[in-house]
């Protein structure tokens, strides 16, 4: 597991991690809070999941070959640099009581377009600087970061929210995103570009223009997937746990405000229960993988979601 | 799964892999947000975590599903040079047309 961080690359690609999903974590429990405040809608919480995944069923198809085809470092940097744009004008605008729910869905929706290419990015780099072998250890300390940095960050706004307002989470967001791009500027120099076999590069390099060859890069990833059912599986798991989770934001403020009546607190600490829990799979999931294989253990993992979900309530 | 993907996906083709992965998902996200919102709303918020409940089962259910062993893409090049070799194909067969 300390190979992992002795290598100055990941060390900041996972640090620059842990502080941007604070920021975001922060970010959307206090969106999601705000609108159910002044909507008392679960369905307003709904309109605003829809935003986010809108612009991205738009890009997802496309955004594919420019991550294969581009530095990915130079990638997720220009990504930070947008949304941190962004962020800093929905600020102001909340210090300055200014800011309607259609301002929130709007940013959501293009923050969440970045995030759409930023996390296939970030997995994609992280393969990109891990050597084979110990992608596990990789993931785990990603995943733990990240989530129990989201999660985490969730539990805390929940205790902040009523000082700080909305314009000063969302302020936090914006300088986690200054602090992430400096991370990712460290961690290497010029541009590096992931090589093709020679085999593909000559198959591009025939397509005559540039459209060709993107429709062509596109074709080949499908090509890909035609020839791996087992890839296929996994990633349809992977779709699914997406989804699922995702939806979470859904019921669970409701959660809190109608089952348990704590206010944005309550919420905190549910998150905050998740973010715990997130946190704490890095010291056993390792050797959980390696006692199930990864199959089962995406298996059981799925079998416990499905269990507690439908019974927590 | 990340890791299952990084181990399976050979690094050039990961972003495109993930992506079709990505754009179901959040295909999925849009569907299931407009319903569980709605049962939640309408009918009770236990009905809502019960849809969510039953996509995880789903997801158990894709997990266990029964497949041949295949090797990773990345230890074994001759998974990739299948990839390689049904595009090199696929090619061909438009130039013969």
């Amino acid at each position: 597991m300390r190979a992992i961080l002795q290598k100055r690359a990941l060390r900041f690609v996972l640090l620059a991690n842990v502080v941007s999903m604070l920021g975001s974590g922060m970010n959307a429990a206090a969106v999601a809070w705000h609108i159910l405040q002044a909507t008392h809608s679960e369905m307003a919480l709904g309109t605003l999941a829809v935003l986010q995944t809108l612009p991205a069923m738009l890009l997802l198809p496309f955004t594919g070959v420019i991550i294969d085809r581009e530095d990915r470092r130079r990638l997720v940097m220009m990504l930070d640099s947008a949304r941190a744009l962004v962020i800093l004008t929905i600020s102001i605008l909340a210090f300055r009581g200014k800011v309607q729910v259609w301002q929130l869905y709007l940013m959501n929706t293009l923050v969440a377009a970045g995030f759409w290419m930023f996390w296939p990015t970030i997995t994609a780099l992280i393969q990109e600087l891990t050597p084979e072998g110990q992608f596990m250890e990789a993931n785990t300390f990603l995943l733990a970061g990240i989530q129990g940095g989201w999660l985490m960050a969730g539990a805390i706004v929940g205790f902040v929210y009523n000082h700080i307002g909305l314009g000063g989470v969302l302020l936090i967001d914006f300088t986690t995103y200054v602090v992430s791009f400096l991370c990712y500027f460290g961690v290497r120099k010029g541009k590096h570009v992931v090589p093709r076999p020679a085999e593909l590069r000559a198959d591009i390099a025939a397509a005559e223009t540039a459209e060709k060859r993107f429709w062509h890069e596109l074709w080949e990833g499908i090509e890909f997937l035609r020839d791996h059912p087992n890839v296929v599986l996994l990633g349809l798991s992977w779709a699914l746990f997406l989804g699922a989770m995702l939806t979470g934001v859904v019921v669970t403020p409701s959660l809190s405000d109608r089952v348990f009546h704590a206010g944005a607190v309550g919420y905190g600490w549910l998150n905050a229960g998740w973010g715990v829990g997130a946190f704490l799979s890095a010291l056993y999931a390792p050797k959980l993988i390696t006692r199930l294989g990864p199959r089962l253990a995406i298996a059981v993992s799925m079998g416990f979601l499905a269990s507690f979900m439908t019974l927590s309530p | 799964m990340n890791t299952s993907l990084m181990e399976q996906v050979p690094k050039h083709f990961m972003g495109r892999v993930q992506n079709a992965f990505y754009f179901v998902g959040t295909f999925l996200q849009i569907a299931l947000s407009l319903t569980v919102g709605s049962v939640a709303q309408k009918l009770s918020l236990a009905g809502g975590f019960a849809i969510i409940g039953s996509v995880y089962l789903v997801a158990f259910i894709s997990a266990v599903w029964p497949i041949g062993s295949e090797a990773p893409a990345i230890a074994g090049n001759h998974c990739m040079s299948s990839a390689v070799g049904s595009v090199q194909m696929r090619s061909m067969s438009r130039i013969i047309a």
